[in-house]
C-alpha cells in the first residue's frame, strides 16, 4: 500500500514537473553548433528604403515600410506564360532529340 | 532567412538549402504575463543587426551573422502586464516597438531605440495624460450612433477624475508603417482595460481603437483618427496599416493610409492629416449595432475577433486591389 502511494506520489510529481517544463519553454537547438555563413549581405538603410522594389528579398516584417505585403518577383524567378512556354518548348526539343538518339542506338 | 518561434527563439537558416547557421534562445525572465499565447511575429534587420521583442518585455539586438547578443534593454516592467510579441521595425537608425498588455491594465506606447546602443530615443504614450476623454463622439467612424450615455460619462469623469489613464490599455500589437519621405510613423492602437466594461473609464478613451501618426525623429504627435470611441465590444484596431496612393474625394491621387478594422470595414485616410476619405462596404455581417452589453447577454454581430483581426491585409499596387481576411463571428 505504502509502495503504491509512493508510486502515485512519484507519478504525480513527474506529471507536475513535465507539465511545468512544457509550460515554460521547449528545449530547442540542443547539440546544434553554429555554422559560419559562407555569404552575408548587410541590409543597409538604402535597401530597406527600396524594399518595395526588391524582387529578391523580404526585408521588413510586412515586406516594406509601406506594408503592402506585395512581392515583386525577380525576373529570373518569375514564372510567366512566356517562360512556361519556353521551358515546355525546351523540354519537347530535348525529348525529341533523346528519342532520335535512342532510336539510332536500337536501329 | 531569419525565423522566430514561440518563446523567443531565433533561427538563421540558409533560405535555399534549409541549413541552420545559428540559433539564439532568449532567457525569459521568471515573471511573464502575455496575451495571446507565447507567439512572436518576427525580427527587424538592419546594418548587420537583428532586433526582437520578447515575452518578458525586453528588446534584444543580435549580430545577424553569428547570433551573438549585442545589447538588451527592458522596454517596460513585465510584472505590470507588459510583454512583446510584435515584430519591431527599424528605420533611420531607430528601432520602433509597441507593447502588448491592453488586457492587463497597462498604459500603451510606441518607443524608439537607438539601433546601435539600445538607448531609448523617445516614447509616445497611446493614452494621453490630458485629453483622453476626446470629443465625446456619439457616432462611430461610419456615422452610426453608439448609444452612449454621454451625460452619465461626463458626470463620472467629473466625480472620479481621469487618473485611470495610467491603466487604460491601448496596446500596439502590430508593426508600424513608416513613410521615410515625411519621417512619419503610422500605427494602430488596440483595446482598452477593462475592455468590455466602460463605467470605470468615461470618455472617448483616446487613442484606443485609433490609427495614429507620429514623427519618426521625435515621437511627437501628428494626427489620429478614432474608429470606435468608448469601446465596450473589444472592436479595436489591430491590423497593420498600409501606405498606398488613393483617390481623394475629388478623384485626385494622393498619398493615403488604409486600415482593415474588426468592424469589417476598410478605412481610407489622407496620409497627411488622417482625414477619413471613405470606407468600404462591410465585409462581414453587421447586426444589432451598437448593442450595449447586458446582464442577460445580448447578441451582436460584429464579434470581438473581427472582421479583420491580426491577419495583415495586402495590396497589389498594379491592380489597385486590397485583400483582407475576415472572420464572421457574432458574439453574445
Amino acid at each position: 500500500m505504502a509502495v503504491n502511494n509512493m508510486l502515485k506520489t512519484l507519478a504525480a510529481t513527474g506529471l507536475v514537473v513535465a507539465s511545468s517544463a512544457y509550460a515554460q519553454e521547449p528545449i530547442a537547438g540542443a547539440g546544434i553548433k553554429a555554422t559560419p555563413m559562407s555569404k552575408f549581405t548587410n541590409v543597409s538603410q538604402a535597401m530597406l528604403n527600396n524594399a518595395t522594389k526588391d524582387g529578391k528579398n523580404w526585408l521588413l516584417p510586412n515586406g516594406s515600410y509601406d506594408q503592402t505585403r506585395h512581392h515583386r518577383y525577380h525576373k529570373s524567378t518569375l514564372v510567366t506564360c512566356q517562360s512556361c512556354a519556353r521551358r515546355l518548348y525546351s523540354r519537347r526539343v530535348l525529348l525529341s532529340r533523346w528519342r532520335q538518339h535512342r532510336s539510332s542506338l536500337t536501329a | 532567412m531569419f525565423v522566430t518561434t514561440s518563446y523567443n527563439h531565433v533561427y538563421a537558416i540558409n533560405a535555399v538549402t534549409g541549413e541552420q547557421y545559428w540559433h539564439y534562445k532568449h532567457k525569459i525572465g521568471p515573471v511573464s504575463t502575455y496575451c495571446c499565447g507565447p507567439n512572436n511575429k518576427g525580427v527587424a534587420v538592419s546594418e548587420g543587426k537583428l532586433f526582437m521583442g520578447t515575452l518578458d518585455a525586453k528588446l534584444v539586438s543580435l549580430d545577424a551573422k553569428t547570433g551573438k547578443l549585442l545589447w538588451e534593454t527592458e522596454i517596460a516592467d513585465p510584472e505590470l502586464g507588459y510583454s512583446e510579441t510584435m515584430a519591431p521595425s527599424v528605420a533611420n537608425g531607430k528601432v520602433l516597438i509597441g507593447t502588448n498588455g491592453g488586457e492587463y491594465g497597462v498604459r500603451g506606447f510606441v518607443k524608439a531605440y537607438d539601433a546601435n546602443s539600445g538607448k531609448l530615443a523617445w516614447t509616445f504614450h497611446t493614452i494621453p495624460e490630458k485629453g483622453h476623454e476626446g470629443v465625446w463622439a456619439e457616432n462611430d467612424a461610419t456615422g452610426r450612433n453608439m448609444k452612449r450615455d454621454i451625460a452619465a460619462e461626463k458626470a463620472a469623469l467629473a466625480k472620479g477624475g481621469g487618473d485611470f489613464y495610467k491603466t487604460l490599455g491601448g496596446g500596439v500589437w502590430m508593426t508600424p508603417a513608416v513613410d521615410v519621405k515625411t519621417n512619419t510613423v503610422f500605427f494602430v492602437v488596440g483595446n482598452l482595460s477593462p475592455d468590455l466594461y466602460g463605467a470605470e473609464r468615461p470618455g472617448d478613451n483616446l487613442y484606443t481603437d485609433s490609427i495614429v501618426a507620429v514623427d519618426l525623429n521625435t515621437g511627437n504627435y501628428k494626427w489620429h483618427y478614432q474608429y470606435v470611441a468608448h469601446d465596450v465590444w473589444d472592436l479595436d484596431a489591430v491590423s497593420p496599416p498600409i501606405l498606398v496612393d488613393v483617390k481623394d474625394k475629388n478623384g485626385k491621387m494622393i498619398p493615403g493610409v488604409i486600415h482593415g478594422g474588426k468592424t469589417g470595414h476598410i478605412y481610407v485616410h489622407d496620409r497627411s492629416n488622417g482625414n477619413l476619405i471613405r470606407f468600404s462596404e462591410p465585409m462581414v455581417s453587421q447586426e444589432g449595432l451598437w448593442t450595449l452589453p447586458t446582464k442577460q447577454g445580448a447578441r451582436m454581430s460584429l464579434g470581438a475577433n473581427g472582421g479583420v483581426e491580426w491577419s495583415p491585409m495586402a495590396v497589389n499596387p498594379g491592380l489597385r486591389l486590397a485583400y483582407a481576411v475576415n472572420l464572421e463571428q457574432p458574439m453574445t
